[in-house]
């Protein structure tokens, strides 16, 4: 379970990532403003020394996650931007779970021409944009304040959107997948 | 000074990415060190950026921890909770006006200091207790002739401190 992954590498309670278009990690931080040879390599949990929601800085962990997609994780300050990537035609789905705020976020989602956004609770609507990802995802129940204490109903539509953001992208979030070391870029605010 | 504004004062400030409440003042001074001490400001974990850009650290959690606070007009300060839940702007010997709107159960709170019977307000709606979003706009048009300027884009526009709370941490 990919949410129970996130937990054991300090993601449990807030986990903003963008799975993005494209190969070159160094590109797409140009595409985000940050200068491409600021790039630290470090594995995840040297990254997560600088993990920090609240900091006035932004900070990501950047790099290859499948065949023609590269993987953001934030490390620091507010999730990312995706206006940049939308302006730049790129394909992405946006990740966001605030546990002590409102929970999961509704999936962003850009086919490289529009942005969409899909509720957690309506991962069943027929014909939404990525439906075809959904299919034999559990309905998340009623998320509300007590699914959110007990970590159910949160925790599942935190699990669909990672299973639609890994058929989309031909890979999951494995041990293996979040193992690898990539670059920590600092993104102007 | 127009006694109302151009634009409704509401819809610009949720044009500019308010979302999820408002909480905030408008307070009497212009010593900005003073008030952001006032309020619990970290003096080093601070940016200066505008409206739309603090909102991105836009979070109703429970502990407060960034504020967004700077110049509104001459001798008035403006601060916004940005991330937390509770929002006190009471700082001892300043004349504060308190918005207090609370999007999950969709109240407005009466402005102390703003009174529906004020003869300055008699061509508003002014909530004697409690309101609804409804009542906001008005509200911040009583606030803007009381302080001598009304939000427009240029307000938008314009970078004030975004801070972080001491000890208001993860």
């Amino acid at each position: 379970m990919s949410a129970e992954l996130l937990r054991e590498r300090g993601l449990g309670w807030f986990f903003a990532a963008t799975w993005i278009e494209g190969d070159d990690p160094a590109e797409i931080a140009r595409l985000l403003r940050a200068d491409p040879e600021d790039g630290v390599p470090c594995e995840l949990a040297e990254a997560m020394r600088h993990f920090d929601p609240y900091a006035l800085t932004e900070l990501i962990w950047l790099g290859a996650h499948a065949p023609g997609w590269s993987h953001a994780v934030t490390i620091a300050g507010p999730p990312l931007r995706t206006a940049p990537l939308l302006a730049a035609g790129r394909k992405y789905v946006h990740v966001v779970w605030d546990g002590p705020g409102p929970g999961v976020h509704d999936l962003v989602h850009s086919d490289g021409v529009t942005e969409f956004r899909q509720p957690p609770a309506r991962v069943h609507d027929p014909g939404w944009r990525l439906h075809e990802y959904a299919e034999g995802l559990l309905p998340p129940g009623h998320p509300g304040v007590f699914d959110v204490l007990a970590g159910g109903g949160e925790r599942q539509c935190l699990d669909n959107w990672l299973t639609v953001a890994a058929r989309l992208t031909g890979r999951a979030l494995t041990e293996e997948a979040l193992s690898a070391p990539r670059l920590l870029y600092r993104l102007p605010i | 000074m127009r006694l109302s504004p151009e634009e409704s004062q509401w819809a610009l400030l949720t044009g500019a990415g308010v979302r999820g409440g408002f909480q905030a003042a408008w307070i009497e001074g212009d010593d900005l060190d003073a008030i952001t001490a006032g309020l619990g400001m970290d003096p080093e974990e601070r940016i200066e950026c505008d409206l739309a850009t603090a909102m991105r650290w836009r979070r109703p959690v429970h502990a407060p921890v960034v504020h967004w606070v700077g110049s509104h007009s001459p001798g008035w300060t403006f601060a916004m909770l940005v991330a937390g839940f509770e929002f006190d702007a009471a700082l001892p010997g300043r004349q504060v006006y308190p918005f207090t709107y609370l999007y999950e159960i969709g109240e407005f709170y009466s402005v102390p200091g703003l009174e529906w019977d004020d003869e300055r307000f008699a061509d508003l709606a002014l909530p004697d207790d409690m309101g609804d979003e409804e009542c906001l706009d008005d509200c911040l048009v009583a606030v803007g002739r009381i302080t001598g300027r009304f939000i427009d884009r240029a307000w938008l526009a314009e970078p004030r401190t975004l801070g972080r709370l001491t000890g208001g941490g993860w």
